[in-house]
């Protein structure tokens, strides 16, 4: 059995349902966090509360940690709520994750049907399903819109 | 009364004993045995304690930070017990923290909020990073009491000593 990386213990830790069910697909970085990233932006942290000086937040979007705060964040990208995160042609989804406490994570549907999720200040990971980062909470809301 | 410092003061009836409390005693208010010094009098009040806040607060600080780091939004973060325990060490943290923000760090902003009352953001017509930090220097300059820097704090005593 190989030996695990840095960077796939850092994330076995934090999630441990995922091992064995995604890959790294990058360094860690600070520059960018999973809302950014899921709305292909990897050069500023999206944030409803500036904590550095990139910081960013659509502005039409309330300023909360509420899905619907959050949904209203990408609907200024073109998302649109949708029904399911199954692959549908000529779409890109992403899936908003939720906890007691609000909004807590993003993550894109890939074309090859895994995932790829911006892990906070760490590294990017495919992974093959929503469940896998489970304490992020649960998926509270899928939303679509038409690849360019 | 400090809540962290009645224990101590039940431990000596002797004049201005210095007094180190005990673990568990200390964990059951939230602070570690390292951070309180404190002299009680015979009327079992605080003439002083010692509190090496910048120090427990660096201890806390790395913990949040590594707890938290699979963590996008600052709310997510700010329910984590470290970041819970930084704003638990009460009103003496203010000027640690007000010198966070001035070091950039506006992750500590909240907490602030909790401490002082105040939350900037919502007096701002536009929420920036560079409106944040100048609004708590601006609340700094007003409130020079709660902004002062406290390792040392003399409290009032029954026995008529107000400073060591």
């Amino acid at each position: 059995m190989a030996r695990l990386t840095y960077e796939e213990q850092w994330v076995i830790a934090r999630f441990p349902g995922a091992r064995g069910h995604f890959t790294v697909a990058s360094q860690p970085s600070l520059d960018y966090n999973c809302f950014a990233y899921a709305a292909h932006e990897t050069h500023r942290r999206w944030a409803p509360f500036p904590e550095r000086q990139n910081d960013y937040w659509p502005p039409l979007a309330p300023r909360d940690i509420s899905i619907k705060a959050l949904m209203m964040a990408f609907e200024t990208r073109g998302f649109r709520e949708c029904v399911d995160g199954s692959a549908e042609q000529g779409y890109e989804k992403i899936a908003l994750y939720h906890n007691g406490l609000g909004a807590t994570h993003a993550a894109r549907l890939l074309p090859s049907g895994r995932w790829a999720s911006k892990l906070g200040d760490g590294c990017d990971i495919e992974h093959d399903n929503l469940e896998d980062l489970a304490e992020y909470g649960q998926v509270r809301a899928f939303m679509k819109r038409k690849q360019p | 009364m400090d809540s962290a410092l009645k224990p101590l003061m039940a431990k000596t009836d002797r004049r201005y004993k210095l007094v180190q409390a005990d673990e568990q005693e200390l964990k059951a208010a939230g602070q570690t045995p390292s951070d309180v010094v404190a002299v009680v009098s015979p009327t079992r009040s605080i003439l002083f304690r010692r509190v090496d806040l910048r120090h427990r607060f660096e201890q806390l600080r790395v913990q949040w930070e590594e707890s938290t780091a699979h963590h996008s939004l600052l709310a997510q973060k700010a329910a984590h017990p470290t970041y819970r325990a930084v704003v638990a060490l009460g009103e003496d943290m203010v000027a640690v923290l007000l010198e966070e923000i001035a070091a950039g760090r506006l992750e500590w902003s909240p907490a602030l909020s909790e401490l002082t009352g105040y939350a900037p953001e919502r007096d701002l017509p536009e929420v920036t990073y560079e409106g944040i930090r100048q609004a708590w220097f601006a609340w700094a300059d007003n409130n020079p009491g709660m902004a002062a820097p406290a390792s040392v704090l003399i409290s009032s005593t029954a026995d008529g000593t107000t400073n060591v």
